[in-house]
C-alpha cells in the first residue's frame, strides 16, 4: 500500500489580533486541528463559509503560509523537507481568473512562468500548445491578453498553469464560482476527465454543497476552522449528523422536490433562520423549536 | 384590475459604441402583476440588468438607446412621461434592493446619515415634508422591519461595522422608506455566504407577503428563482426564451435553452456524471 496523496494531521494556525497600535491582544484560531487524507486518484471536497479556514488550509498545503503545529505529507514526504523539484507535485487554481492571471501577460507567457520556474528543459512553445490543448482552448490563444478571454477560457488558462509542471495534487480553489453554470459544467467537466486521464488528486474547496455533491467522493465540513463531519459524500448529505452540516444544507437553493425533500429540517428562531451560532447554541441548550422549516 | 403593476411591453434596446451598433434586447415583454413575485433569470450578458436599467430610468442613454416598446406602471407609460413625474415614481412608488452590500453603501457616512438622506429627497419628491426626528423614527421603523434588533444602535454605525448579511438587510430597509409598491431585487445575497443568503431571500419573501408588495427578482441563480417567485421568465441574449409558472418550468422546461439551463444545475441528490461527454 502505498502513501496517500495527501495527509494532513492535527494542522493548526492562529493568527495574531492586534490593537490599533500593534500590541497583540489576542489570536483567532483559524485552523484547529485539522487532519485529513486524501488517496491518490481521489477527489478530496473541503466545504465551508467564509471564515471557516478552508482557504488557509490551502495556503498552507501550497506553502504559502507556515502551520503553528501539525503535520502536512504529500505523497509520504513532509512539506517543509521537500525540495523545490518536489514542490512541483502541488499546484493550485485560483477562485477568480479575473485577478489571478497577470493582464499585462499574454495566456503563452503566463503559462510559461511555472515552466521556467521548475527549469523545464524542452521545448517550452510546444509546451503551452500541448497545455491549451489539453484544457480544450486553439493553440493561437497563446497569443491573447486575459482581457479578450471570456471569465471560462480564463479558468481554463489557470488550469493549463496549474498543469504545467504536471502536479499529482491540484488544489481547487472555488474554481467555479465566477462562472455562469453552463460555463461551470463544462469547467467542472474538464476538470473530471484531466482527472482521470493523468491520474489526478484534488482537493477540492467549495461553498456550494449541490457541486460538491456532484464532485467530489469524500467530504469534510469545516465551521470556525475545525472539521465538524467528515465522510462519503452521498452519506454526509443523506444523513448529516451535525447540526452546522444541516443548516448548511437546508440554506442550498435548490430546483426540484426531491432536493427539497432531502433537506433537512431546521428549528427557526424568532420567525428567521438562525445563524450557526444561535443554532448550536440552541442544540446546547437543549431546547427545541416549535416551527420548522421545510 | 386586470392590467399588471408593472408591464414591459415589446421593450428593445440597443448599445451603440465607437461607431458600431449592437441590439442587446429584442421586444422584451414581461408582466409584474401586483402582490406577485416574479423572477427574471438569465446568465451574464443575457439583458436582464439592461432591462432592470430601463424599468428604473438608470440606462445612460447613449450609449444606450431605446429603439421600441413601452414600460408601464399602473397603467402609465415611463418612457413617455415627462422626467419629473418619472423621478417621483422611482425609489418611491417603485424601489431597488441592491446586490452587492458592501459596495452600495457608502462607507463614510452613518447608516442613518445616508437612510435619513434617501428619506428626505424621497420626501421632496412627494412634495411632502417631515421633520429630521420624524425621519430618524421611520428609518428606526424600516430597520425593525427588516428584523434588526436594536435599531438605534444599527443607524449610528458606519458600514463597515456590520457584517454582509446585516448590510444587505439595511439595503432592503432602504428599499422600503418610502413604502414602495414594486420591489426590484438584483441578485441579492449572491455576495453572502450560504446560510446567510437562505436568511436574506425568507425575510424578503416574507416581507414582501406581509406588504403586499409586488417583487421581480432578478437573478442567474436557478434556486433562488425557485425559491422566491410564483412566476419565471428566462431570458437568453436579449430574448425571453420562455415564461410560466415557476413550478411548471422546472417540472417541464419547453425551451432548449431553458432546458440547458436546467440540466447544467448541480443537484443536492447527486447523478450528475461529470467528465463523459469530454472524454477523447
Amino acid at each position: 500500500m502505498s502513501a496517500p496523496m495527501l495527509e494532513i494531521r492535527k494542522l493548526c494556525k492562529s493568527f495574531p489580533v492586534r490593537n490599533a497600535f500593534g500590541r497583540q491582544i489576542g489570536a483567532v484560531k483559524a485552523v484547529d486541528e485539522v487532519s485529513f487524507t486524501i488517496e491518490k486518484g481521489q477527489v478530496y471536497g473541503l466545504a465551508g463559509e467564509s471564515g471557516s479556514g478552508k482557504s488557509t488550509i490551502a495556503r498552507m498545503i501550497m506553502g504559502l503560509e507556515r502551520p503553528d503545529s501539525g503535520d502536512i505529507l504529500i505523497n509520504g514526504e513532509e512539506l517543509t523537507k521537500q525540495s523545490r523539484g518536489h514542490r512541483s507535485h502541488v499546484q493550485m487554481v485560483f477562485q477568480n481568473p479575473g485577478s489571478s492571471l497577470n493582464p499585462r501577460r499574454t495566456v503563452g507567457q503566463s503559462v510559461t512562468v511555472p515552466l521556467d520556474a521548475h527549469n523545464y528543459a524542452g521545448n517550452k512553445r510546444q509546451r503551452v500548445s500541448e497545455l491549451l490543448e489539453m484544457v480544450q482552448l486553439p493553440a493561437d490563444f497563446a497569443e491573447r491578453y486575459p482581457h479578450e478571454l471570456s471569465g471560462g477560457q480564463k479558468q481554463r488558462v489557470a488550469i493549463a498553469r496549474a498543469l504545467a509542471v504536471e502536479p499529482k495534487l491540484l488544489v481547487l480553489d472555488e474554481p467555479t464560482s465566477a462562472l455562469d453554470v453552463s460555463v461551470q459544467a463544462r469547467v467542472i467537466d474538464l476538470l473530471a476527465d484531466l482527472g482521470r486521464r493523468m491520474e489526478l488528486t484534488y482537493l477540492f474547496i467549495s461553498h456550494d454543497l449541490s457541486l460538491m455533491r456532484n464532485f467530489a467522493r469524500t467530504v469534510g465540513v469545516l465551521y470556525r476552522g475545525q472539521i465538524v463531519e467528515t465522510g462519503a459524500v452521498s452519506a454526509v448529505f443523506e444523513n448529516p449528523s451535525h447540526d452546522y452540516t444541516r443548516l448548511l444544507l437546508a440554506s442550498v437553493p435548490v430546483i426540484s422536490k426531491e432536493e427539497e425533500a432531502m433537506r433537512p429540517k431546521i428549528p427557526l428562531i424568532d420567525g428567521e433562520i438562525p445563524t450557526a451560532e444561535k443554532l448550536l447554541a440552541l442544540r446546547e441548550a437543549g431546547q427545541t423549536a416549535s416551527h420548522e422549516r421545510g | 384590475m386586470s392590467f399588471p403593476l408593472l408591464r414591459v411591453n415589446n421593450l428593445s434596446v440597443a448599445f451603440s459604441t465607437y461607431g458600431r451598433t449592437s441590439q442587446v434586447l429584442h421586444n422584451v415583454s414581461l408582466d409584474v402583476p401586483a402582490r406577485s413575485q416574479v423572477a427574471l433569470v438569465g446568465e451574464s450578458g443575457s439583458g436582464k440588468t439592461v432591462t432592470m436599467k430601463a424599468i428604473m430610468g438608470l440606462l445612460r442613454q447613449p450609449p444606450a438607446r431605446i429603439t421600441g416598446g413601452e414600460i408601464y406602471y399602473d397603467g402609465a407609460d415611463l418612457l413617455t412621461m415627462p422626467d419629473k413625474e418619472r423621478l417621483r415614481l422611482r425609489g418611491t412608488a417603485m424601489s431597488m434592493v441592491f446586490q452587492d452590500p458592501m459596495s452600495s453603501l457608502n462607507p463614510v457616512f452613518t447608516i442613518a446619515d445616508q437612510m435619513g438622506t434617501i428619506l428626505k429627497y424621497a420626501d421632496k419628491r412627494l412634495g411632502r415634508s417631515r421633520s429630521a426626528r420624524e425621519r430618524m423614527a421611520r428609518v428606526h421603523q424600516v430597520l425593525d422591519q427588516v428584523r434588526m434588533r436594536d435599531p438605534e444602535r444599527i443607524s449610528r454605525s458606519y458600514p463597515i461595522e456590520l457584517s454582509g448579511g446585516m448590510r444587505q438587510r439595511v439595503l432592503i430597509a432602504m428599499a422600503l422608506l418610502s413604502e414602495p409598491q414594486l420591489l426590484i431585487a438584483d441578485e441579492p445575497g449572491t455576495a453572502l455566504d450560504v446560510t446567510t443568503q437562505a436568511q436574506i431571500l425568507k425575510l424578503l419573501k416574507d416581507l414582501v407577503e406581509e406588504r403586499g408588495l409586488a417583487l421581480l427578482m432578478i437573478t442567474h441563480n436557478l434556486g433562488v428563482v425557485r425559491e422566491t417567485s410564483n412566476y419565471v421568465y428566462v431570458m437568453n441574449k436579449g430574448i425571453i426564451v420562455e415564461h410560466g409558472e415557476t413550478t411548471g418550468i422546472f417540472e417541464a422546461p419547453r425551451d432548449p435553452y431553458t432546458q440547458s439551463l436546467i440540466n447544467a444545475v448541480p443537484r443536492l441528490t447527486g447523478g450528475m456524471c461529470f467528465g463523459k461527454e469530454v472524454a477523447s
